[in-house]
């Protein structure tokens, strides 16, 4: 399903030639809101770093066809500025964190909304220089929204549902990474250099003294290295990095390639790509987000959870479980199905959730993932028998076995093996076991 | 004359266009309009059969109907735009489209050109379609939008059109130059449409020269294009990046335009951006650039120094070394600021290549009288960094102590690394080998077993097959097999290809067997099929076929002569079998199948002892310990053999060398005692390449067919091995690491294997040949000699390309093989002296980082000649620093 997305800019951001920085905004809190007013401590860092999100956005890694449009998002968080893109083959999901220390003003409203990051300023960004600090604005100031009466800068560009589902499915993935290997900018260089721009080979790196030893096969401590050349857009961002940080999940001897990623840092700001397994796969199709929205307590719990998220730049689950009066895993399990809302972000380098509604209708679209509404329609269709482990669920003239409400005899299973989340048949087990005979009624996710 | 559809369509599929333009002309502007739904029902009822099934493609004609009758712009435009019609719009009869639209004096004739421009494709611009856009905008006088598939059209047309023309003069005379050129520097990915060949009229020939730059640098002299716009536009492409082909004309029209060093200077903080990051050409282009501006007194030296920290560990060495020798220019100049400048030069200590951590050091030695104290200990430090014969050089210089030599040459085994040579904060420790992996849990239920048979279907896997195998053995007796049917009856396809699929084929013949309850005659059906099937000889082509045999036997086995359980099902991922395991289950099945059996005995460790078969009474176990006494299965002889090029395309540029590959062959060392054995072990290689018969087998299978004979599995796949070095083959060496882990000897094929697999074409196959270094180095086996000559010997002969090699090994170096590394390059140098292959001086830098680090004092014979010889070739450079290294002493030219 694609619907659109419609931005609507009072304006074209702009550097304008005494030095200031002017990013437009669209949607969120209110049509056009304000974030920030201020300084940027280190701006050619911070400006190469925008551009390489914004490089993320109109990238598509997998079959280059029309450069995707979506813009980058800013969200502005109680001390920090956090710019996300996404890439339009939805495999490669970017964000630059100005910590506190890279601003220097006021964070004078919370949220998130669309920046604009059109060609003429990216060619401006290219040319700052590392010297003193230079002002940026996020969001038109409040005296020229009341007196606007130009023409606003409108867009409109397809927004399929899948790109939507990935930005969110990305967040919820990241959540279960771990940090796995810290690097310096001399080895990070080297390793950068190294991987070429078509690369598509799924390799895998193991830390080996000061470096990553990039290797054939995953082994304990393993990250993946999918698809290298999707990295590309980190190496101008090299030059002002400390260290190259790299996040991914638990893998064994033998795992399947898996997300990672990778976090160029430097005092007052993070750079990180996060790519998806494969350079074909999207993160909508991961599957890492159907347990969580099978349940029902869970949407209630997210219901009761939204209300109570504050800007700070992680979500302390105890302060939320006591406020919420909920257990601390209730508490997770609501946080991941706010991320496939996308109304929560997750910082791999903070290892925790932050608040971040993306100015875009996701809720309809979490719902509307292709497996779960295929499951939903098994279950409430009555396909699904169960008999202690062993469940048979009919799907049309086939007959499927369903173990331990995990593995299934589908091909779709046997393909997978659960590396991309549970296939439909077990879905609708889960959904029947859970609920009892009444089914689906489970599904509601909060509006 | 009225208009029909029927007559329309007629004429069109007879491509008779003019009488179609003419039948739209007769009629009243009224009957067309009238017409107008015919036309749009008569196309949307065409199947697409009735477009392709005729000679020519009424596409053309029907447009003409559509512009002939439209009522409105936006009714015309969704006509033609149908998927259908869409990518057609070249055939459309222009000067026709004149007539009818003239005719018809449409007042919306430009809104119609706009809407068409909006929809042309940016992918199918070398279509054509933009032909016919132009004429309807030419026609109304309307300018098109800028869009992506107008200026690729666009582009195309003024490529296409009137080749005869210089294509500089096509470009000046387009109506739409000032409107769309802008755009092509603007829009990303353009630079593709101007890399392709262009004629020479002068010399009658194609060039690979693209006419662009030199047409626009053309029109930029001539006054008709603006030089400052040209200029800003080119550099601004640029540093906006795209990838580098598509960059290439624009680097190329900066070139020709020739820009002064006001111009330049304009644009240095854009130069001093590209320098670092750029692709090759263009970072070229910025250095000289803003090299000519700091030559004008025009560039901040901070800016200089900035810029060349990154660019100084870029992978380019020529860049690099232009960007010393223009510090060093630098340095003499301004005195004032040389520590800073020296400072600068020291990031190159953190190049890879020696010898520019080389010219960086020579530079700081010749300048360093102007820097200060303070100074020479940032710069002491930073010369930790540097390899080689080099930190000895740093410590005179600095007047810092001499380096810790490595200690003596340190064997690679890891029982023996207790005081490692080096730091080990700088170079790993090799991690103990794991060992293979024990086998997953058997499976238990026959749910469980349609699973793994539907992920079988999917991939193969050794493990997969023998867990579906064992599985089908001990659930023999279960109640529930209805999952088990549903899955035999979904994938009936997959187990139906006896011709391609042959071990899946038996698979669905098992399957049923198991499905199916022994019925009377049932033994008797499958002792007479065995029995034919033993008539038929099945031939075992390469080792893991020995796996559809084994499926067979179990398809005829299971219902005539039911056993507990399989004997050859492997305790270890890698295939090996515990004896005392195989004891246990002879003791619960007293006759076991005999290929079942077969397998049982290949998989077993090397040197089991016959002790541990006592007390089996059975027939199969007695034989078993009379096996082991005898030895268990002794290893085949393998010998090298050369293959002619012969049949095969030539493989190398230049004449191709009459020895096109090293493969292997083997010969049993005893008569068989295993119906399978003599078959496994015998293996002799055609004297000419055939392309079309190298055999890639399932690595997995193959490897755990005899988990304890590696050399065998690696001569069975060493074409495949040697095609990725000599064929450009790929994904051929996950056998490698493997074989690793497997056990046995090494011999000629595994050293030629992992020989070849380190010069593979394919980076990832190189990967995985440095895992199977190091899995190897890590177990103590002494393989790394072997492969350093196997390795020369092809590269001394021109087999393979020797350069791919040096980064492999660096990795390996780097992780802690650095003593396996450097006994490889002991074992290859002697060979590859004398021949000097390319690549030679890299693996020369190479050896000098790893003898650093071992702190190896071997003699290799003529190393010492080559270090006296008189020149300044790489060659030699390299051959001295590695002599200097060896000897503790700097070599000098001439004086050996």
């Amino acid at each position: 399903m694609v619907t659109a997305a419609a931005y609507a800019y009072l304006g074209s951001s702009a550097l304008a030639p005494g030095g200031g920085l002017t990013l437009q905004t669209s949607g969120g809190p209110v049509a056009h809101p304000r974030f920030f007013t201020g300084f940027l401590t280190s701006p050619a860092a911070t400006a190469t770093g925008l551009l390489a999100v914004a490089e993320v956005a109109r990238s598509r890694y997998f079959r280059p066809l029309d450069p995707a449009s979506l813009d980058p998002v800013v969200t502005a968080g109680s001390d920090r500025l956090r710019f996300e893109s996404f890439s339009g083959c939805c495999g490669v999901y970017a964000r630059l964190d100005v910590l506190p220390g890279g601003i220097d003003g006021d964070i004078v409203g919370h949220g998130t909304t669309n920046v604009d990051v059109n060609a003429a300023l990216q060619r401006s960004l290219t040319r700052i220089g590392p010297a003193d600090p230079m002002h940026l604005a996020v969001g038109p100031d409040d005296l020229t929204v009341t007196t606007f009466d130009g023409k606003v800068v409108e867009r409109k560009v397809p927004l399929p549902s899948r790109w939507l589902r990935g930005f969110a499915e990305a967040q919820v993935l990241t959540s279960r990474f771990d940090p796995r290997a810290e690097i310096g900018p001399a080895e990070a260089r080297a390793l950068l250099a190294r991987l070429k721009a078509g690369d598509r080979a799924v390799l895998w790196a193991v830390p080996a003294g000061r470096t990553l030893r990039v290797t054939s096969r995953p082994g304990p401590g393993a990250v993946c290295l999918p698809g290298a050349g999707r990295l590309a857009a980190l190496k101008p961002f090299l030059r002002y990095a400390t260290g190259l940080r790299v996040y991914g999940p638990v893998v064994a001897a033998r795992s399947g390639p898996v997300a990672s990623t990778w976090e160029l840092s430097t005092p007052s700001m993070r750079l990180s790509l996060t790519l998806s397994p494969e350079p074909y796969r999207g993160f909508s199709g991961e599957g890492a987000v159907l347990d969580s929205l099978a349940g029902d307590e869970a949407a209630d719990d997210a219901e009761l959870i939204a209300t109570l998220l504050s800007w700070d730049p992680t979500i302390d689950v105890d302060a939320l479980s006591t406020a919420a009066g909920l257990g601390a895993t209730r508490v997770r399990d609501a946080l991941t199905q706010l991320g496939t809302a996308g109304r929560v972000g997750y910082d791999v380098a903070e290892a925790g959730y932050f608040h971040r509604t993306l100015p875009y209708t996701a809720d309809a679209v979490a719902k509307m993932n292709p497996r779960l509404t295929a499951a939903r329609a098994l279950a409430d269709a009555g396909a699904v028998s169960v008999d202690g482990a062993v469940a048979v669920v009919r799907s049309g003239d086939e007959t499927y076995h369903v173990r331990e409400a995990t593995s299934c005899t589908c091909a779709w299973w046997g393909k997978h093996r659960g590396e991309r989340g549970p296939c439909k048949h077990a879905l609708a087990v889960r959904m029947v076991t859970e609920s009892g005979a009444a089914g689906s009624r489970a599904m509601d996710l909060p509006a | 004359m009225s208009l029909a559809w029927e007559s329309i369509q007629q004429l069109a599929r007879a491509g008779n266009d003019a009488s179609v333009a003419a039948a739209l002309l007769d009629a009243t502007e009224a009957e067309r309009l009238a017409f107008a739904p015919a036309v749009e029902a008569g196309l949307k009822a065409m199947k697409p059969e009735d477009r392709w099934q005729n000679t020519r493609d009424p596409s053309g004609s029907f447009a003409l109907a559509v512009l002939g009758t439209a009522p409105t712009a936006a009714k015309a435009a969704a006509l033609l735009g149908r998927r259908d019609m869409r990518d057609k719009w070249d055939r459309i009869p222009v000067a026709r489209v004149i007539e009818i639209v003239r005719a018809r004096r449409l007042p919306w004739i430009d809104d119609l050109g706009q809407r068409l421009a909006g929809r042309l494709s940016a992918q199918e611009a070398w279509s054509g379609g933009w032909r016919f856009v132009a004429a309807v905008l030419a026609e109304s006088g309307g300018t098109p939008p800028v869009t992506e598939g107008v200026v690729r059209g666009w582009l195309a047309q003024v490529e296409q059109w009137d080749e005869a023309r210089p294509y500089v003069d096509r470009l000046r005379d387009s109506p739409y130059l000032d409107l769309l050129l802008p755009a092509v520097f603007e829009f990303s990915g353009l630079g593709g449409e101007l890399n392709s060949l262009t004629w020479d009229d002068a010399a009658k020939r194609w060039t690979s020269t693209s006419a662009f730059p030199a047409a626009v640098a053309t029109l930029v002299a001539e006054g008709r294009l603006e030089r400052k716009t040209i200029l800003d536009l080119t550099v601004d492409r640029l540093v906006r990046g795209d990838r580098p082909a598509f960059l290439r004309q624009f680097a190329t029209l900066h070139d020709l335009l020739a820009p002064g060093v006001d111009e330049l200077a304009g644009h240095a903080p854009d130069y001093a951006r590209l320098l670092p990051d750029a692709p090759s050409p263009v970072a070229v282009l910025a250095q000289r650039a803003l090299r000519a501006v700091d030559d004008a007194g025009l560039l901040e030296l901070d800016t200089l120094l900035e810029t060349s920290r990154p660019t100084l560990v870029r992978k380019e060495k020529a860049l690099v070394k232009a960007q010393l020798s223009w510090l060093d220019r630098v340095a003499r100049r301004d005195t004032g600021r040389v520590g800073e400048v020296l400072e600068t030069v020291a990031v190159a200590f953190g190049h890879p290549a020696l010898d520019i951590q080389d010219r960086a050091l020579t530079l700081i030695e010749r300048r360093a009288a102007g820097a200060d104290a303070g100074t020479l200990a940032r710069l002491a430090a930073l010369a930790s960094g540097l390899g080689g014969d080099l930190p000895a050089r740093a410590a005179k210089l600095f007047g810092t102590g001499t380096p810790a030599a490595g200690s003596p040459l340190a064997p690679s085994a890891p029982g023996s690394s207790s005081s490692p040579p080096f730091p080990a904060s700088l170079v790993p420790l090799l991690p103990p080998p794991a060992g293979p992996a024990e086998m997953p849990p058997p499976i238990a239920t026959t749910a469980e077993l349609a699973e793994e048979i539907v992920a079988l279907l999917h991939e193969e896997t050794s493990v997969r097959w023998e867990r579906v195998l064992a599985g089908l053995v001990t659930l023999r007796t279960a109640d529930d097999k209805s999952a088990l049917r549903e899955v035999l009856h979904r994938h009936a396809a997959g187990f139906g290809d006896e011709r391609w699929r042959k071990a899946q084929f038996a698979l669905g013949s098992a399957i049923r067997a198991f499905l199916t309850p022994a019925r009377r005659f049932d033994g008797l059906k499958a002792a007479v099929r065995s029995r034919l099937a033993h008539d038929r000889q099945p031939r075992l082509d390469t080792p893991d076929r020995l796996l559809t045999l084994r499926v067979t036997e179990l398809a005829a086995q299971l219902a005539k002569s039911p056993v507990l359980e399989l004997l050859a099902t492997p305790t270890h991922v890698n295939g090996s079998l515990d004896a005392a395991v195989l004891v246990d289950r002879l003791r619960r099945v007293e006759e076991p199948w005999s290929l079942d059996f077969e397998q049982a005995l290949l998989r077993l460790p090397r040197g089991t002892g016959p002790e541990v078969a006592a007390g089996l009474g059975s027939a199969a176990g007695r034989w078993l310990a009379e096996w082991l006494a005898d030895g268990g299965l002794p290893d085949p002889v393998s010998t090298r053999g050369d293959q002619l090029a012969g049949e095969s395309p030539a493989v190398h540029s230049g004449s191709p060398p009459e020895v096109a590959r090293v493969l292997v062959n083997l010969v049993p060392a005893r008569p068989a005692r295993l119906s399978v054995e003599d078959q496994l072990f015998t293996l002799a290689r055609r004297a000419t390449v055939n392309h079309y018969t190298y055999w890639v087998a399932d690595d997995a299978l193959l490897a755990a067919t005899l988990p304890h004979h590696r050399e065998v599995s690696a001569a069975w796949a060493l074409p495949g091995l040697a095609s990725m070095a000599t064929q450009d083959q790929r994904g051929g060496s996950q056998l490698l690491p493997l074989l690793a882990e497997c056990d046995g000897p090494i011999g000629p094929a595994m050293s030629l294997g992992v020989a070849y697999a380190l010069v593979a074409r394919h980076e990832a196959d190189r990967v995985a040949a440095v895992d199977a270094f190091l899995a190897l180095a890590a177990a103590g086996e002494p393989f790394a000699a072997p492969v350093g000559r196997d390795l020369a010997d092809l590269a001394a002969r021109g087999m393979v390309k020797l350069g791919r090699a040096v980064a492999p090994l660096t990795d390996a170096h780097r992780a802690g093989a650095s003593a396996a590394v450097w006994e490889l390059l002991l074992a290859a140098l002697p060979t590859l002296l004398p021949a000097a292959p390319r690549g030679l001086p890299e693996l020369l830098e190479l050896a000098s980082q790893v003898a650093a680090t071992v702190g190896a004092r071997d003699d290799v014979p003529g190393l010492a000649a080559l270090a006296g010889r008189k020149g300044a070739s790489r060659l030699l450079q390299e051959g001295r620093r590695l002599r200097s290294v060896l000897t503790g002493q700097r070599v000098i030219a001439g004086l050996a």
